[in-house]
């Protein structure tokens, strides 16, 4: 048959295949993206996989350290910390408190900050600026002084610190959708399609929104790693979730006492919540490079 | 310039009057009686608790309430403390000076390193070393604080045994508390023993201020290195080279100058984000601040002080966010054109 | 009379992810001292990068090969990346397109037109200094056509219109007399009153200072009558070169005699013809054609043409073309 194809035709892989393209091409973000999903899956299957109960103590085994310890046992790989509770299976469980509890928070706060947000976007004038200016404001201050006057009002328990935490990230939202809009707002293609005559609802899913997601996305990464970070602080202060569940932030409130005589109390669970959030982060800041590559060969 | 400073202004005045009114509320929003929440009198002392009434408008109207209020802070009667009984405003002086003590030099040593180690990332473009900075930049920048004082506490106090564990001063130095901020205290106090006391508190100092350094630092590193390597390809660098400006005087400038407009920017930010860092370290270094004191107030219930504590960092952030704006606006021209420009 | 600048065979290769792609290919290029000589290509033809060669901007990534690079009595190519700058810097100078984007947006224009004022100049201990910067910035000014001195020097670029900021940018390029200018389209955007001003600006440039300038432009409207020679240059190729005026009457190229057809001066067309224009459009940098890359787009090739002409002398005109107008009584 005959070959058509005279001509070496070079596609132009789809913006999104092109940031997944360069991300591949960079084995921290590869790696990063394989820690996330191992600690999403174990933050799953928690229930399944801690190798004891994550609050049962064992009454001849306290402060125990960790397996390759030469006075360590392979019962409790990561060693046991001062009421005798199995450290891997608490920080297994505690994957539940400091990555899926961020993950949810996050969510809700992504759904209704960027609806407000898109919503003030597409409006102006005074409203419009107010807001801008109040938003400004809100967040110059830190999120983790608003979550702890939240939880002085509402009292320390696990609910009140998600709809802290919650609260808190709606207006970095809200700020960043409602910026990114803006800036879209002017550009020469959205004149252009407004002089086509689409109706609202079109503009913003259709022509605007696919132009700032890659805002969208750095902002929910830039939120998750916040979230993780200021439920384990709170944790730490012992404002947060309380004591028994094995909440990272609370472990390591728990090891300050302990850290003289068992030093692995305080450094496993840090090392499970670093590991977490620098994955979090190098995935952002590669989608963040990934993205600018893209603009600038375009 | 004038008329942008003049906006600026108006508009912290206008936040900072918006947070009154916040504390007002929050009054209301406290568990328990709003009076005491507000002025730390109980309920219990009914002679005290009845002039609180009177002098704060309780019997009137909300809106009366508020204006006595507003005019009660601005006195900085800021009421008691309802564990203490000591007065809010007093107490906090010296909190806060030993607070800003702390972030100033956490601040300028993160200058000091994040900016020329940006610089030199920049210069490295996509080699080793600045894949190595860069690299060590972002896990430094993931690290909880809590837990990096945790370590370097356990390596450095413990393990090595270089410096204390936590606390401001050897309480041995008997040192009279004025401002708060440790190092000037002891250079105004007349103890014979200034410089053991000096070197005491610097010795306590070094490792709070390198952990709140850390993440700030990081954050600066990584703005210069972008802007500066962004700058390095506008028109108007290749269009300095082309008259023949030397490289030297390209660098120092023209590039230098216009890459630390972002950066000069972030640094409300940055200072933001030392401030909530603050709040955890002053905790674990039992430092005498307004962090530690917040966080023991919201332990204790003790409303007043959470206002007063809260209200002040708030401020203090507010204020800093402000000055570096102006700075901002006065140093690069071209940002006021866009300020103006906007509807 | 000798060439100040002579360029011969010049190829620019760029480094890309298809491989090496040849945007200059064997380009030639002599100009006399105080001549303007004008080049027009297409955006894409290479002509900016031929400016960037010429001044020493260049990117690693370039592969730059040349029979001869010669300015003046010094070969660009065998000199060293520093004492390349200091003769470039010496000598040369450009002007840009989007003139506002090459001043430095946080420094005043005068202070920026002072600092392009070489020191070597300047007479006299410290504060005598200052004052001869200044005095001699607003000469600068006064030269390019700027009377209110004060009022500019005291703006900041974006404070500045275009036209102004084109004349200040001629006003920093001159500022250490330079023997050759380059200007890279810079008219570009720019009303047709401003334009005008700035070509006359350069001209008389020119021919009071014995400056020689290098134009390049997109757009056969911009030459200027004073421009003595010009240039067509395609897809990387130099296609004909010649004496300004007898190229315009005359081309033997047949892409030169497309682009004069398509520029719409001094046509009296009858209303509803079909404008003049090549067919097809510019090929992408992976799709370059072989041999003389106007070929699929020429309406004379043949099958000489996969083959690249050699360049061609006639009288003052030189073009590289197997089939050239004018020889062939078909084409007429």
């Amino acid at each position: 048959m005959q070959n058509t194809k005279i001509y070496f035709q070079q596609r132009e892989p789809s913006p999104l295949r092109q940031i997944a393209l360069h991300m591949n091409a960079n084995p921290f973000a590869v790696a990063a993206a394989y820690f996330l999903a191992f600690a999403m899956l174990m933050m799953l299957l928690s229930p399944l996989i801690t190798p004891f109960n994550p609050d049962e103590q064992f009454a001849n085994a306290i402060l125990q350290p960790p397996s390759w310890h030469e006075s360590g046992e392979i019962r409790f790989l990561f060693g046991t910390d001062d009421l005798g509770r199995d450290l891997l299976s608490r920080i297994i469980a505690g994957s539940v408190y400091s990555l899926g509890y961020p993950l949810i928070a996050v969510f809700f706060a992504a759904v209704i900050g960027i609806s407000i947000g898109a919503w003030a976007g597409m409006s102006r004038g005074v409203q419009s600026s107010t807001l801008n200016h109040l938003l400004d404001v809100i967040l110059s201050i830190p999120s983790l002084l608003l979550a702890l006057v939240i939880i002085a009002i509402l009292g320390p328990s696990l609910l009140n610190v998600m709809f802290a935490i919650t609260l808190v990230l709606i207006p970095q939202f809200i700020h960043s959708v409602h910026n990114a809009i803006y800036d879209e707002r002017h550009k020469e293609y959205v004149t252009a399609s407004r002089l086509n005559g689409v109706n609202r609802w079109y503009m913003l899913t259709r022509v605007i929104f696919p132009n700032i997601t890659s805002a969208v996305v750095m902002q929910t990464t830039f939120a998750l790693s916040t979230a993780i970070l200021d439920i384990a602080a709170l944790g730490f202060l012992g404002l947060g979730v309380q004591a028994p569940a094995p909440e990272w932030g609370t472990m390591l409130a728990r090891s300050l006492d302990q850290v003289y005589v068992s030093p692995w109390m305080m450094v496993l669970p840090g090392l499970a919540l670093f590991l977490t959030i620098l994955s979090i982060n190098i995935l952002g800041d590669s989608v963040r490079a990934a993205i600018a590559e893209r603009v600038r060969n375009a | 310039m004038i008329r942008y400073s003049f906006r600026r202004l108006a508009l912290l005045v206008v936040t900072l009057w918006l947070l009154t009114v916040f504390l007002f509320a929050l009054n209301y929003f406290f568990p328990g009686d709003p009076l005491t929440n507000m002025s730390g009198v109980r309920a219990s002392n009914p002679e005290a608790y009845q002039q609180q009434v009177v002098a704060r408008n309780f019997d009137q109207s909300i809106v009366m309430q508020y204006v006595s209020f507003l005019g009660h802070f601005t006195r900085g009667d800021w009421g008691q403390s309802l564990t203490t009984q000591r007065d809010v405003f007093a107490d906090l002086m010296p909190l806060l000076g030993a607070t800003l003590e702390l972030s100033l030099l956490a601040m300028i040593l993160a200058m000091v390193l994040g900016a020329p180690l940006g610089l030199y990332a920049a210069g490295q473009q996509r080699g080793a070393m600045d894949r190595v900075v860069m690299g060590i930049s972002l896990s430094a920048y993931s690290i909880p604080v809590f837990w990096l004082a945790q370590l370097f506490i356990l390596l450095f106090a413990v393990k090595l045994g270089w410096t204390p564990i936590s606390g401001q001063l050897n309480p041995l130095f008997n040192i009279d508390v004025r401002t708060g901020a440790i190092l000037i205290d002891i250079l105004l106090s007349d103890t014979p023993y200034k410089k053991a006391a000096i070197a005491d508190a610097i010795n306590h100092l070094w490792l709070p201020v390198i952990v709140l350094a850390i993440m700030p630092a990081t954050m600066l590193l990584r703005v210069m290195r972008n802007s500066m390597l962004e700058v390095l390809q506008q028109n108007y660098i290749r269009a300095a080279r082309a008259r023949g400006l030397s490289e030297s005087r390209i660098l120092w400038l023209h590039a230098l100058p216009n890459a630390m407009q972002p950066v000069v920017r972030q640094l409300g930010l940055m200072f933001s984000i030392l401030m909530s860092n603050i709040i955890v370290l002053e905790v674990i270094f039992n430092w005498p601040g307004m962090g530690s004191w917040l966080v023991k107030s919201i332990y204790e219930r003790d409303y007043p002080v959470m206002q007063g504590g809260l209200f002040t960092i708030a401020a203090l952030i507010l204020l800093v966010n402000v000055l570096v704006e102006l700075f901002h606006a006065w140093r690069y021209p071209q940002v006021r054109k866009e300020l103006y420009a906007e509807h | 009379m000798s060439a100040i600048l002579d360029i011969r065979n010049l190829s620019i290769e760029l480094e890309t992810d298809n491989g090496l792609v040849r945007v200059l290919d064997r380009f030639n290029l002599q100009l006399s001292e105080g001549e303007i000589h004008t080049l027009v290509g297409e955006s894409g033809s290479g002509k900016s990068l031929l400016a960037k060669a010429i001044l020493g901007f260049i990117n690693p990534r370039w592969k730059i090969t040349a029979d001869r690079l010669w300015w003046r009595h010094y070969d660009l190519l065998s000199l060293s990346p520093a004492q390349r700058r200091l003769v470039t810097g010496r000598d040369m100078a450009m002007i840009f397109q989007d003139p506002g984007s090459h001043l430095d947006p946080n420094e005043k224009v005068g202070a920026q037109l002072q600092e392009s004022i070489p020191s070597g100049a300047l007479k006299g201990i410290y504060l005598k200094r200052r004052a001869d910067r200044k005095t001699r910035a607003e000469r600068l000014l006064h030269r390019v056509g700027i009377k209110d001195t004060d009022d500019v020097m005291e703006r900041y670029p974006h404070e500045l219109s275009e036209g102004l900021a084109q004349k200040i940018s001629i006003a920093m390029a001159i500022a250490h007399n330079p023997k050759l200018l380059i200007a890279d389209e810079p008219t570009t955007a720019m009303e047709p009153s401003t334009r005008a001003q700035i070509y006359r600006l350069l001209a008389k440039l020119s021919a009071s200072q014995g400056m020689s300038i290098l134009m390049v432009t997109q757009d056969l409207t911009a030459v200027v009558p004073e421009s003595q020679r010009m240039s067509m240059i395609y897809c990387g190729q130099l296609m004909e070169t010649g004496p300004t005026q007898q190229l315009m009457a005359e081309p033997y190229h047949p892409y030169t005699d497309a682009m004069l057809s398509m520029s719409l001066f001094n046509q009296d067309l009858p209303p509803k013809t079909r404008l003049p224009t090549l067919k097809g459009a510019i090929p992408t940098l992976q799709h370059m054609p072989i041999g003389c890359r106007l070929g699929p787009r020429c309406p004379y090739a043949r099958r000489a043409c996969i083959h690249q002409p050699p360049l061609e002398k006639r009288q003052q005109q030189q073009f590289a073309c197997h089939y050239p107008l004018r020889d062939d009584p078909d084409h007429e």
